[in-house]
């Protein structure tokens, strides 16, 4: 097409055909749902992505604290608990450190006990959710042997929430190497059985809480108990 | 009529706009994900350099832990590359201002001291100590920003009082370690115990049964391959082990427990991962043959050689040292005596009274220090301790001279496929006991034996020691060697702190008529050189992070 005519066209004043104006009505409807959906997707990632980030920053620091404490785990020297990890099953892990290093009172310059819960708070698309909290208890006499803890809680901490997990897809995991250096999973364990020598961590959040498109922040760690 | 030209030109505007607008839109969304990912890659680089430290950082403390596995008193023979400079505090010892700096030799008879800054480059900041592993540009006098720099504090063992045992005063070798990359603000301090289970930590093996009689009052653990049983009832301050079952049980004190395979008490298996089996120790004595003959060790090994007598003692200078006779001949049978039985009973270069015109004839072989290593090897039965050479002092007292431990040694006797005895032949005592970090440890490839005739007039005899008898047991040797009558003094009394491993049961109560077999307290945090270990490593007991201690500069 030349110039030229093109330009006649352009002073032509007999306006549109219904034809081309539905063709262009069509064409401008294409591209607009397009472009809307990318930019709703593009909205729905940004979003998403800094629901994530957001986890991710609430969720380190938490992670570390959990995976410093577990590591240097002891044994309080009784029969029923002579393992750094006294108790541990899919939504629950019990251990002992001094939470206070630095203390200087005889409770604190003690063993704590350590016991991180998963607590049931709502079901999401038929998902259960969860608080992972944290609790220590303060032992009732430090200068007497074996230890031996109060029953409530000195201090509950929400770690974290909306905290997936099952039996099948557990928190916690115990580990340990057989005679022939196998590695062999603990589901659960309690007291004098709780020889394991790692724990392994599978912590899942959902930051969105959306049914539609669920999308999970992920995150796995072993840590090897250094006095197991 | 509109000018379309002006139109289109008012168009082209708006597009420019919309253009602009749509470009700043999406540039705000471009920017907000830069920072996340920038805020995301700082958290990681932040975590990344954490656990790069805390990593290089516990590197150290292994490597450390790992040295002490080979020489359990590297604490007191080095100062460590990574440690600051030692000064020495110990008010027993004439080391007043004694200082040691990083990688160098320490003065082993100081086991109390304090730490000081070191800065040879004097450029007014401590020096820490980059391993080369972790040096990352390749200079140890440049701390770059990607190096890990390490500085450590060691705390010797603190041992139990034996006269308290209820009080628990004890405490094992303990390393702090502080770690450091570059000049960054994240330093991580972790601090440890590094305990090797060895089988010196028992008061008492046995692979078999084993019963103990009258009066035992126990201060150590006790384990028995087979069955264990207490008649009459005594007492025990430690925990007690049998593969079998525990007969009758003693009075368990200070939260002592009862482990046994027969699921009438603990689990043995919770605490001993596999049974203890004598046979799996000869590699362990292989290794003390290996660095005593190749390592740097005594390796006594000569082909004419039919005994060897080793005597410690402390000489004028007040060193330890060791005195090594040699002996060539071969005694033949003499009445009941066999020839093997001959050297239970004439290790000395005496007339014993017993049979006449017969000793060892040794003559001088060598005079040593302690080996670093602290092995020594003989290829012949072997006599521990002279009681009438030149050199020597009596400590207890009893007219005899003792064998006196002033360095740590182990010495072990003959091989699997040759094996030999070792006869103890004076009373053995660790020097400045229980004070001390040096310990004995006597290994024969066969059995341990008492010569009778070290008892002496105070009718007391004395053993520091920690012994094995690999292949059978330990006995005091009688007028026909094994059997026949008696020859240690009436109410003679048999005084042990250390530990006792045997194959077999012992043969000893014929001979004592008191017999106190106490643990030494010290060899729950000691162990004499390369002397066997349960699971063939260490462990760590109390490993902690740690708030940075105050002489770290932030």
């Amino acid at each position: 097409m030349s110039i030229r005519r093109l330009q006649r066209i352009w002073r032509a004043e007999e306006g549109l055909t219904l034809t081309e104006l539905l063709v262009v009505s069509l064409v401008t409807s294409i591209v607009g749902v397009i472009l809307l959906g990318m930019m709703g997707s593009l909205f729905n990632n940004v979003g998403f992505q800094f629901a994530l980030g957001d986890t991710q920053s609430e969720v380190r620091p938490e992670l570390r604290s959990m995976i410093v404490r577990i590591r240097q785990a002891q044994a309080v020297g009784n029969t029923a608990a002579d393992d750094p990890v006294s108790a541990l099953s899919w939504d629950r892990l019990v251990i002992h450190i001094d939470t206070t290093p630095s203390a200087t009172t005889a409770v604190e310059q003690e063993l704590e006990k350590v016991e991180y819960q998963l607590v049931p708070t709502i079901i999401n698309g038929g998902i259960q959710m969860y608080q992972l909290e944290r609790r220590i208890y303060d032992p009732l006499n430090p200068t007497v042997r074996p230890l031996n803890y109060a029953a409530a809680p000195s201090e509950t901490t929400v770690m974290l929430d909306n905290v997936i997990a099952s039996a099948a897809q557990p928190l916690f995991t115990g580990a340990y190497f057989d005679a022939a250096g196998v590695e062999q999973s603990v589901a659960s364990c309690a007291g004098i059985n709780c020889d394991i020598t790692q724990v392994e961590i599978f912590l899942q959040v959902d930051p969105s809480l959306t049914t539609d498109n669920p999308r999970i922040y992920e995150i796995e760690e072993e840590v090897r108990l250094r006095n197991g | 009529m509109v000018d379309l030209r002006t139109v289109r030109k008012e168009e082209r505007g708006a597009a420019l706009i919309t253009v602009i607008g749509a470009l700043l839109l999406v540039g705000t969304f471009v920017l907000l994900l830069s920072q996340l990912s920038l805020n995301e890659q700082r958290q990681s680089d932040f975590q990344e350099r954490e656990d790069s430290t805390i990593a290089g950082t516990e590197a150290l403390l292994e490597r450390y832990a790992a040295k002490v596995t080979l020489d359990p008193l590297y604490y007191v023979h080095y100062v460590d590359e990574a440690e600051r400079q030692r000064v020495c505090n110990d008010p027993a010892v004439d080391m007043t201002g004694y200082t040691g700096l990083p990688a160098s030799a320490w003065n082993s008879e100081c086991d109390d001291w304090s730490y000081v800054d070191v800065d040879l480059d004097a450029d007014g900041n401590p020096d820490w100590y980059e391993h080369p592993l972790l040096d990352a540009n390749g200079d140890p006098a440049d701390l770059g920003t990607d190096d890990i720099a390490i500085l450590m504090e060691v705390t010797p063992p603190q041992f139990d009082d034996p006269a308290t045992p209820a009080v628990d005063e004890g405490a094992p070798l303990n390393v702090a370690v502080v770690g450091r990359m570059g000049d960054r603000i994240n330093q991580r301090s972790i601090s440890a115990s590094i305990v090797a289970t060895s089988l010196s930590e028992f008061v008492r093996v046995t692979e078999l049964n084993l019963t103990y009689g009258s009066g035992a009052n126990l201060t150590g653990k006790v384990y028995s391959g087979g069955n264990l049983d207490f008649v009459p009832v005594g007492t025990t301050t430690a925990d007690i082990f049998a593969e079998g079952s525990i007969l009758r049980e003693p009075t368990l004190l200070n939260n002592a427990r009862a482990f046994d395979g027969a699921g009438e008490h603990n689990d043995i298996r919770s605490e001993i991962e596999i049974p203890l089996n004598f046979s799996n120790f000869w590699d362990d004595l292989n290794v003390i043959q290996a660095a005593a003959c190749g390592g740097g060790g005594i390796c006594l090994d000569d082909a004419d050689a039919t005994g060897w007598l080793i005597h410690p003692y402390e000489d004028g200078l007040g060193e330890g040292r060791l005195s090594v006779y040699k002996a060539t001949f071969s005694p033949s049978s003499q009445g009941c005596v066999n020839s093997e039985e001959w050297w239970y009973l004439n290790s000395e270069a005496e007339f014993t009274g017993q049979i006449a015109d017969f000793n060892a004839l040794w003559t001088p072989y060598g005079d040593y220090e302690y080996p670093r290593n602290g092995a020594v090897w003989t290829n012949a039965h072997t006599t521990i301790g002279a009681r009438n050479q030149p050199e020597g002092t009596d400590i207890s007292g009893d007219g005899l001279d003792d064998a006196v431990i002033k360095g740590s040694v182990t010495i072990y006797a003959g091989t699997q496929a040759a094996p030999k005895n070792v006869i103890i032949n004076a009373d053995t005592r660790i020097w400045n006991w229980p004070d001390s970090q040096f310990t004995i440890g006597l290994i024969a490839s066969d059995e341990i034996v008492i010569n009778p005739f070290a008892t002496g007039g105070d009718r007391h005899f004395q053993l520091q020691a920690a012994i094995l008898g690999q292949t059978d047991r330990w006995l005091v040797a009688r007028d026909c060697g094994l059997g026949g009558s008696r020859l240690t003094p009436n109410n003679s009394t048999l005084d042990v702190f250390g530990s006792i491993a045997t194959k077999s049961t012992g043969s000893i109560s014929g001979s004592f008529t008191t017999r106190n077999y106490n643990f030494d307290p010290r060899l729950e945090y000691l162990r004499p050189p390369l002397y066997p270990l349960l699971d063939g490593n260490w462990r760590y007991e109390n490993w902690s992070e740690n708030p940075l201690p105050g002489w770290v500069n932030p």
